[in-house]
This record gives C-alpha cells, sequence and structure tokens, in this order.
C-alpha cells in the first residue's frame, strides 16, 4: 500500500524539476523555519486565487530535488518535510497534532503504535532538531535513529 | 506534448478512417454512427456538461478555449462534429499509446461515452499508467469542499477561494487529510507579476488558467500559515467512485488553458463546471451568468444537498486570539515578553511558577505569536521559536483546539452577497423622495456581520438613485452615488496581531440633492481601530480625498460600532475634513441603525448631520434591504 502512495508525483517530479546542485539524495532540504514568502510579488503569487504559478496537475513533490539513489518512501517523507518542517517540529515538541500524524502515515506507523510514536518523538525533540538551522535531512535521520532504538518502532525506520 | 502526439495520431487515423469509409473491418463503425444519430447522443445535457459546452445564440459554444480540448477542428462550436470525432479517437486508440491514447488523455469524457453507448458497441482496451497512478495515488475515499476564507488585503481573494480535497484513504480508514490531494482552478501568476497587472488582468480576463492538483498539506501551509486564512472544510456526499470520475473530470482539463476571468469565469465558476462534468445530473451553473463569488458555490452546492456540516481549521492568528483567550491578561503578557525578549531567563523563571496545564498553553501562545511576527520581522526569530520549542518538548503532550463553540459562524450562514434596497430619504430641501439603492456584492460594516470577515467591509459598484418630484409635480430620477468599490478593515489592534484600520473608496458621490454635479472622488484613510468591550469598537483614520468637484480633503474620521442584541448593528461615524481648494472646513455626524429581520432581511436607518461654512444641513433615510 506505502509503496503506490503518491508515486504519480514522485515520477513527475523526478522527470521534470530535478534541482541542480543538491547533491546526493534529496539534498538537505529545507530548515525548520525556513523562508516560505520570499519577495513581495512572489507571496503576491501565491495568495491570489491562483496558487502557486504554472505547475501540472498531479504534481506533489514541488520543487523537491531528489535524485533516484533514494527510495520512494524517502522521497515522499522529504516533500512533505519540506513544505511542513515547522509544522512537525511543534507537533513534535507538543506531543500529538496532525501534521505529525501525517509523517506517521507515511512512515506507515500502525494506528496502535502512534501514541507510542509521538511520545518518542517528544521526548527525543532535541536530538531530532539539535538547532534552530535543523535541515530536513538531519531531522529525519535523527528521526529515524530514535526509532532504531526504540523496540516497537524500529520497523518503521526508512533506510538510510 | 503527449497531447499533441495523441490529437495528430487521432486525427491521422480519423482521416483515414474516413477515405476507407466502410471497406476495413471497422464494420461496426456505421452501426455507431447510426445509433449516435439516431439517439441524438450529441444533444444530451451530459454530453454538454463533459465538454463545458453552454447555449449561445443559434448553438452551443464551450467554455474551454484551447483547441487542445477537442479533437474535431471546430469543435469548441461544434458538439455534433466533437462528439463523432471523440468517439472516432477513442475507438481508434492502440495499446502502445498508453498515457497518450485519447482514452487516456479524456478519461471523463471516454467514460461518459462508454456509459452511453451500448455495451455491443466495444472500444479498445488501453491501459492508461499515468491516470491509474494518480487514482492509486489518492486512493479516494470522498469530497470535501474547501474554502480558505476571504482574505481583505489582497484584491484577488477578497471574496475567499473554494477548491476540492480528494480525501484518501488507506486500510479502510480515512487517510490523515494533509496527504490528500486537491483540484483547484486558478490564473497562472507569474510570480514576478505586480498587483496591478494581476487586477487588470483579472478583470478583463486576458489570465490563463489551468487545474491543478496540489497536495493539501501545500495548500493548508499558504493559507493558514502564510496568508492567515481560516479554512472551512465541507464533506461532500459523494462516494468513492463519484470521487474518482472527479478526479477524471479534473484530468481531462490537465495540460488545457482555460481563461481566468475575474469576475465570472474564475475559481467558483469553472469548479462548478467541473463538478458538472463529473456529475451532469446536477444543474449548478445555470445559477451563474453575470458574475460568482466563492460563497455562492457552496450556496449552489448546499441547496443541492452536497454538502455536510463544514469543519474549521484556524489560521495562525485565530489561533492566537483564541489561546490568548483561554489564558488571564497577565500570562497573555509573559506569553508576549517570551517572544519579544527572546526567552530570556527572568521569563522562563515567571513561567515556571505557573501550574503546569498554564505553562503549556503560554508556551503555545509565545510560540504562535513568534510565528506570526516572524512574517515581518524574521531577524532572530527562529532562535525564539526553536528555544519556544525546546520548553514545549518538556511540558505534558497535548494541544488546545477552539472547540466548534467558539468557532466564527461559517459562511454559509451570511446573508446574500448582492443587496437590493427601497427607501425613503428626507433631506435638506425638506421634502421626502424615494430611494433605490443596489450592491452586486459584498458585505459593510453594517450588514448583519456573521458568516463574513469581521469588521471587513467591501462594497462593489453600490448605486444608489433618488426618485423626487420638482416644482413642477415632475419626476426626477437622479444617480446620487456609484461606488466602483468602497472598502473598510476595522480590524481592532491585538498587541500580537497588530494590523492598521483603513478605508478607501473610489466612485461617483453627489454632494447633495440641489447639485447639478456627480463628481468623482478617491478617498483613502489610515488609522487604527481598537476594542472597547467584547461587541464593541471604535476606530480613528486619517482621511484624504480629492474629487473632481473639485476638492481636495484632509481630515481625520472617528466611528464607533456596538452589536446590539444578535445581529443588529449601532454606529456613530464623524467626520471633519478641511477643503484645501475652498478653504473651507466641513463635518459630519452620521448614526446607522442596522435591524435584522431574517439571515437575508434587514432595516436601516440613518440621521445625518453636516455643516459647511454657514450651512447645517440634515437628513435621514429609511431602506427595506433584501439579500440574495
Amino acid at each position: 500500500m506505502k509503496k503506490l502512495l503518491l508515486t504519480a508525483g514522485l515520477t513527475v517530479a523526478l522527470s521534470g524539476t530535478a534541482m541542480a546542485g543538491s547533491g546526493p539524495g534529496c539534498g538537505l532540504g529545507s530548515m525548520i523555519f525556513a523562508e516560505k514568502t520570499g519577495t513581495f510579488n512572489h507571496v503576491l503569487a501565491s495568495i491570489t486565487n491562483g496558487i502557486y504559478s504554472n505547475q501540472a496537475f498531479g504534481m506533489s513533490t514541488g520543487t523537491l530535488g531528489c535524485d533516484s539513489s533514494q527510495s520512494i518512501e524517502y522521497t515522499q517523507v522529504a516533500a512533505y518535510l519540506d513544505t511542513n518542517l515547522d509544522q512537525v517540529a511543534v507537533d513534535m515538541a507538543r506531543g500529538e497534532g496532525e501534521a505529525l500524524d501525517g509523517l506517521a502515515t507515511l512512515l506507515d506507523v500502525q494506528a496502535s503504535d502512534r501514541a507510542a510514536f509521538s511520545a518518542a518523538a517528544q521526548a527525543n525533540f532535541t536530538r531530532i532538531f539539535p538547532s534552530a538551522d535543523t535541515t530536513r535531512e538531519t531531522a529525519v535521520d535523527s528521526l529515524m535513529a530514535v526509532l532504531r532504538e526504540d523496540q516497537n518502532l524500529a520497523m518503521y525506520a526508512l533506510n538510510a | 506534448m503527449k497531447t499533441g502526439i495523441a490529437r495528430t495520431l487521432g486525427g491521422a487515423l480519423v482521416l483515414l478512417l474516413a477515405s476507407v469509409a466502410n471497406a476495413t473491418s471497422t464494420s461496426f463503425n456505421t452501426s455507431w454512427i447510426h445509433w449516435v444519430e439516431q439517439n441524438r447522443l450529441y444533444q444530451d445535457d451530459g454530453w454538454y456538461k463533459v465538454m463545458h459546452y453552454r447555449a449561445i445564440s443559434g448553438g452551443a459554444r464551450s467554455d474551454v478555449e484551447d483547441a487542445d480540448f477537442f479533437f474535431a477542428p471546430a469543435g469548441r462550436f461544434d458538439p455534433v462534429a466533437e462528439l463523432f470525432s471523440s468517439v472516432r479517437a477513442f475507438m481508434t486508440d492502440t495499446p502502445e499509446l498508453g498515457d497518450a491514447a485519447a482514452q487516456c488523455r479524456y478519461p471523463r469524457r471516454f467514460e461518459w461515452v462508454l456509459e452511453h453507448f451500448p455495451e455491443d458497441i466495444v472500444f479498445p482496451q488501453v491501459e492508461c499508467p499515468a491516470l491509474s497512478a494518480f487514482i492509486e495515488q489518492s486512493a479516494p475515499s470522498g469530497m470535501t469542499l474547501i474554502y480558505p476564507n476571504a482574505y481583505l488585503n489582497n484584491p484577488a481573494s477578497m471574496f475567499g477561494h473554494t477548491f476540492v480535497r480528494i480525501d484518501g484513504q488507506s486500510g479502510g480508514e480515512t487517510r490523515n487529510a494533509l496527504l490528500a490531494l486537491t483540484v483547484s482552478y486558478g490564473a497562472d501568476v507569474q510570480p514576478n507579476e505586480n498587483g496591478f497587472v494581476y487586477a487588470f488582468k483579472g478583470l478583463t480576463g486576458l489570465y490563463p488558467g489551468s487545474v491543478r492538483s496540489h497536495p493539501y498539506y501545500r495548500q493548508v501551509q499558504n493559507y493558514n500559515e502564510l496568508e492567515s486564512r481560516d479554512i472551512w472544510e465541507y464533506p461532500m456526499n459523494f462516494s468513492p467512485a463519484q470521487a474518482e470520475t472527479f478526479i477524471k473530470a479534473g484530468w481531462d482539463l490537465k495540460d488545457i488553458n482555460i481563461n481566468y476571468a475575474y469576475l465570472l469565469e474564475n475559481c467558483s465558476y469553472r469548479l462548478l463546471s467541473l463538478l458538472e462534468a463529473a456529475f451532469p445530473q446536477y444543474d449548478l451553473v445555470d445559477d451563474f451568468d453575470v458574475y460568482a463569488v466563492p460563497v455562492d458555490t457552496l450556496r449552489t452546492l448546499g441547496r443541492a444537498g452536497l454538502l455536510e456540516a463544514p469543519r474549521f481549521r484556524p489560521a495562525i492568528a485565530s489561533r492566537i486570539h483564541f489561546l490568548a483567550g483561554e489564558l488571564a491578561q497577565a500570562q497573555v503578557e509573559l506569553a508576549q515578553r517570551l517572544v519579544d525578549d527572546a526567552v530570556a531567563p527572568a521569563d522562563t523563571a515567571a513561567l515556571a511558577q505557573l501550574p503546569a496545564e498554564q505553562q503549556r498553553l503560554v508556551v503555545d501562545l509565545a510560540y504562535e505569536y513568534s510565528r506570526f511576527k516572524a512574517k515581518k520581522e524574521r531577524s532572530g526569530m527562529a532562535e525564539v521559536s526553536y528555544g519556544l520549542l525546546r520548553l514545549r518538548a518538556q511540558q505534558p503532550a497535548g494541544q488546545l483546539a477552539p472547540p466548534p463553540e467558539a468557532w466564527p459562524s461559517e459562511p454559509m450562514q451570511g446573508h446574500g452577497v448582492r443587496r437590493a434596497g427601497v427607501g425613503l430619504g428626507y433631506g435638506a430641501d425638506n421634502t421626502v423622495h424615494a430611494r433605490f439603492r443596489f450592491r452586486p456584492a459584498y458585505h459593510d460594516n453594517y450588514d448583519r456581520q456573521a458568516g463574513f470577515l469581521d469588521n471587513a467591509q467591501v462594497n462593489a459598484l453600490q448605486a444608489e438613485v433618488r426618485l423626487s418630484v420638482d416644482e413642477d409635480d415632475e419626476a426626477d430620477l437622479a444617480l446620487d452615488r456609484l461606488d466602483l468599490v468602497d472598502f473598510r478593515s476595522l480590524n481592532p489592534y491585538h498587541a500580537m496581531t497588530p494590523s492598521l484600520a483603513w478605508a478607501g473608496r473610489l466612485g461617483w458621490l453627489r454632494q447633495g440633492p440641489q447639485e447639478k454635479a456627480l463628481p468623482f472622488g478617491a478617498d483613502i484613510g489610515l488609522g487604527r481601530a481598537v476594542s472597547t468591550g467584547s461587541n464593541s469598537l471604535g476606530f480613528l483614520l486619517a482621511t484624504a480625498e480629492a474629487t473632481t468637484a473639485p476638492q481636495l480633503l484632509a481630515g481625520l474620521h472617528a466611528g464607533w460600532l456596538v452589536d446590539v442584541a444578535a445581529h443588529d448593528r449601532f454606529g456613530l461615524e464623524a467626520r471633519i475634513a478641511h477643503d484645501v481648494l475652498a478653504e473651507e472646513p466641513s463635518a459630519t455626524l452620521t448614526a446607522t441603525y442596522n435591524r435584522v429581520l431574517s439571515t437575508h432581511r434587514a432595516v436601516r436607518f440613518q440621521l445625518a448631520a453636516k455643516t459647511q461654512g454657514q450651512t447645517l444641513e440634515s437628513s435621514a433615510t429609511l431602506d427595506f434591504n433584501w439579500y440574495f
């Protein structure tokens, strides 16, 4: 089930918008409190009824530039977090929330393990986000390390 | 690109078929043509809807202008030829074409044709990998209509927005909503285009527009967080299979250019048109022929019985106001200090003195405030937000969201956006006259407030006509006022979400009943509004006005608005101005009472007094207003 999730968007992203110079994998990604507004005109473009600029139907990974060395799961998580890292961070600090649940869904965490997943994220918040400049890549790596150390959650860790 | 190939191939095959007529093995061709003729399938309402055709005098025309959407050369104006050409394209598809096959390119059109053709007419079997992957990715379980609230500070978003979320499922349960895909229609705005260009192109229909899909988490980030617009989510009464059909209807318009015009051919209208293409049993766009605003989309769908009670997703500013309301003033101030003083030890020490539950809320409020503040003041705010999250992670798990009782009235509870009024006026000339008023859109500061953005006035093309009888007993009809736009934003100042109060008007206004001239003027005001209690506010604006009278005025505009009873509103407004050209001061005092009779009916009483030079003029009006 999980493997098929979001694949169409992935296909489009892989063939179309690979980001130059982003390094191996999906690059560092955004920082927790990344700039999301940009210039005034860019804000205007995004807040008009026509959100964002010319983008095709079926895009779900935005401008993410992952290369083909990454698994589909990792790419999905990276795309999700690059839009949402601050929302996921605050949910982790609060130990619950919809954005964190979305991440758990992408990691295929079973309903019965969601509470433990959230609790582990909250307990290890400063490890997952060691600074205000934490990148998505660091946060994902640390989260996976946290999951791997937990007997019940290790199965949900993505392979690095 | 793929479209082009499909069309070229399709076109070539159609020609080929036409030239060899019935000579080949496609002997069923003639039978389906006969069948279509016999049943006049091309006149079917469903065909019109699937192809976005509208009846026009002497024929039909599709709302879709892009030639790529049609197989017949004049397909946009010819439903008959287009049906034959489309069916031929579907018939001549081959599996090798894959995603470029006509069946894959226009899956909703093909589905409709399949549903309407007899079973003994068979089409080639073609796999559509891209479409199948997209549907699988969506894993549709149903649909939700999404309504981001109006946003007064941008002309393109003054009336809100609508799009559809395709809710997903996994393992038989509804999937996390943030991961759902959305289908929306919008203008293809270039990132470097400025607001005036946008407004001009939008109003004149010069924008290319398109149907597109984004994950819902991006939409939420955009509306709730970046623009701070509340979102209403209305579950729709559609099955998983119907949601799949809707995806196909959207797919038909993938990469197709559809002009975007701000007044009618906007997101609201196109979305209804798309819903009709998916579900021809509903007549949804008939209501609109001049203009549509997003809340009309909601009403139309509500009338069709397609919407359920909505869920509220508060924007960042709404969450701040809610959390601030849950805490004592001293705690709100502590939350603000935590941010403004960058999580200083003195403040964290004060925080530690509070009961655990309140500590949590104070930090949550401070965090939201830090993110709101970061929109304007970026330096150092990331460190502050991060410091607050570190604090928060040590506190008990949990979140406090506004309960349904604390939600504002949902947009459909609001009055109709069109307003027509008849009334009587008593003026300085000591005569009574009749008056007629019409406002095509949208809402003012005295109208029933429920369902609209708080304290936001948006009047467009408001007209006022006076009917009086002159000395010769002759009826005299005069236009007294025509506003192109008349905006006012009077949000009470909140320390955590500071905002200016402002007003702007552009239009023609007669100065008095005896005046012959109808000068055109522009009027702006800038200042601050403050809350003067739970149900009242005061405001003070510095104003500047220029008219073709000619006048050049500078002045002040003060007012106090109070909610009386459930929906009635009383207001007192005073303006003083100095005319720089005539060297003459003037002052106006107006009292207004709007008595709401029902959601769509109200009576408004207004008294005004004006002094200018040595004269004092007073007037009174009484209007009965219908909203529809």
